[in-house]
């Protein structure tokens, strides 16, 4: 499959037809799902039908946008018009969606072809996304909950799926697998049609291959909304017009200290020379702590209980067999915790954000590098990750770095950034200013573009439709 | 011992036994399906409650930050980055 500036030379070009982008997708999920999982549908009536309709624009000689005429995946936490929203639950009902999302009518807008729905963990509340692999090894988790759209990009699928993120399940899986993914501002992308996890925690946006791509995609996707009242009026810069400025005079902070410790020596190793090579292509580079970090899942899981339990009660009252246990003690520990649990947990939210503003302002940063996670992609069987002598949760360490920029709501993008010494890829985490993802793309573009490493494939890879990049 | 109501139901309630108080509460929730553990969501609400008490470091007990305009941008461009 082609990335998503190679697919917009490609159709325009003539060189490819929307129609064999979206056949080559529609080839792929049939050979490599079953050993993926990454979709729980694919439309390839409605996907072939609306290539059809971007081929006939673009011989007409309009001109969509960057998505227009290229197969994208959607999580099934979205509503899609005459497709259910299962959110990898049984408990959701088959009945197909009466209305599009918002970012999904933006996407048709802008010609992109919706080829099917991605698989997500259960209620978008886990870094597993069961019985999704991970392409770079079919024993390891892509990560989640977007982990169906990790997957669906990484394995060359689709050029772009859209993922959620309340906690990191658009970065987690990212890092995961090896791609881009991007987490707007709070704020920036409406969340219409989408089903929540945690209201004032919930980020929506792209997972890519390229950090062109994703910049491409956030020009599609952001914008006010209506239908969402937290969706901000700024208005929406072109996003993809700074990726080749470089990072020379950019001043960055490279955190240390909470919440990134323990980390595993791999990951390590590849986050310091990642934030070397920023430093050798003309950044100026700076260490930053930021203490109130280590309190970061606290208040997390502070706020997404009590949200997620107010979301569910009802599927919780009526339908608690059908909610895999983790999840059900989570739903129902925030529909009986106090209320000054709740109010106690969005103070230190308060105190997070403030911390990170201090922290780029006092420190004149442009932006912050963090590794996007702790460690690489665990194994399917695996409960914890084992740091020297001390266990930790797999779920609590992905969340430990990713969550402070849910939190905060400042936009966060993870990169590729190496690989440990099994080959698995580890990510790197660009946080900036609010509403300044012009700068995290920037800043991931350069990283890109230097590193070398989003070049590499994994072992399930669908090389689709050759184009003239 | 003494015993109360849920004021839901009618079987008297231990109120000195965490497990039953906390099954009383989810009774009164509407969580009476077999499948809910009170002695399992007890512990786990416990473990939770000494999460939220760990944030006493960040956030003072009384007063604090005010949590109910939260909007991710900074109060005005001046405090954004250089060359912003």
């Amino acid at each position: 499959m082609i990335t998503i500036p190679e697919a917009a030379r490609a159709l325009r070009s003539g060189a490819a037809t929307s129609r064999e982008l979206t056949e080559a997708s529609l080839v792929a999920a049939a050979a490599l799902d079953a050993d993926l999982s990454a979709f729980v549908v694919m439309d390839s009536d409605g996907a072939l039908a609306a290539a059809d309709a971007a081929d006939e624009a673009i011989a007409a000689g309009r001109d969509l946008g960057p998505l227009m005429g290229v197969p994208v995946g959607i999580k099934d936490i979205v509503d899609v018009a005459g497709l259910p929203t299962r959110c990898g639950s049984p408990a959701y009902p088959a009945t197909p969606a009466a209305t599009d999302a918002t970012l999904v009518r933006r996407l048709r807008r802008g010609g992109a072809v919706i080829a099917g729905k991605t698989t997500t963990h259960e209620l978008a509340c886990g870094v597993y996304s069961p019985p999704v692999s991970n392409p770079w090894n079919l024993s390891r988790i892509p990560g989640g909950s977007s982990g169906g759209s990790g997957a669906a990009v990484a394995a060359g699928i689709v050029p772009m799926a859209i993922g959620s993120d309340t906690g990191g399940s658009i970065r987690i899986p990212a890092s995961l697998c090896g791609i881009v993914g991007l987490k707007a501002t709070y704020g920036r992308v409406s969340r219409a049609g989408v089903a929540a996890l945690a209201w004032s925690l919930d980020h929506l946006g792209p997972l890519t291959a390229t950090v062109a791509g994703s910049a491409a995609a956030l020009e599609v996707l952001a914008g006010p909304d209506p239908l969402d009242p937290s969706a901000s009026p700024r208005p929406v810069p072109q996003y993809t017009r700074s990726l080749d400025r470089g990072v020379d005079g950019l001043k960055i902070g490279v955190l240390a200290g909470a919440p990134l410790e323990p980390m595993q020596p791999d990951v390590a190793e590849v986050f310091a020379s990642a934030a070397d090579l920023l430093g050798a292509h003309g950044a100026a580079m700076v260490g930053v702590e930021v203490p109130e970090l280590e309190h970061g899942l606290a208040a997390e899981f502070g706020i997404v209980a009590p949200e997620a339990a107010a979301y569910h009660r009802e599927l919780l009252r009526r339908r608690p067999d059908q909610i895999d246990p983790g999840i059900r003690a989570l739903l129902v520990a925030g529909l009986m915790m106090e209320p000054e649990h709740y109010f106690k947990a969005l103070q230190a939210r308060r105190a997070i954000a403030d911390a990170l503003r201090r922290a780029f302002v006092e420190n004149g940063l442009d932006a912050l590098l963090t590794p996007t996670l702790p460690a690489t992609a665990a194994l399917n069987s695996a409960d914890d990750f084992w740091f020297g002598d001390s266990a930790e949760p797999v779920t609590l360490a992905y969340v430990r770095t990713t969550g402070p920029f849910n939190l905060s709501g400042l936009p966060a993008l993870s990169v590729p950034a190496g690989f440990d010494r099994d080959g698995l890829p580890v990510g790197l985490q660009i946080a900036a200013a609010p509403f300044d993802e012009e700068t995290a793309l920037r800043v991931g573009a350069s990283f890109e573009s230097v590193a070398g490493v989003s070049s590499r494939q994994p072992p399930t890879y669908s090389t689709g439709v050759v184009a003239d990049s | 011992m003494p015993a109360v109501s849920d004021g839901v139901h009618d079987e008297p309630v231990d109120n000195d036994d965490p497990v039953e108080l906390t099954a009383a509460r989810m009774r009164a929730l509407g969580l009476d399906h077999e499948v809910f553990d009170p002695a399992a969501a007890w512990a786990d609400l416990a473990q939770r409650i000494a999460q939220s008490a760990s944030l006493d470091a960040l956030v003072s007990r009384s007063g604090g930050p005010d949590p109910t305009a939260f909007d991710p941008s900074w109060p005005d461009d001046s405090q954004r980055p250089s060359g912003k």
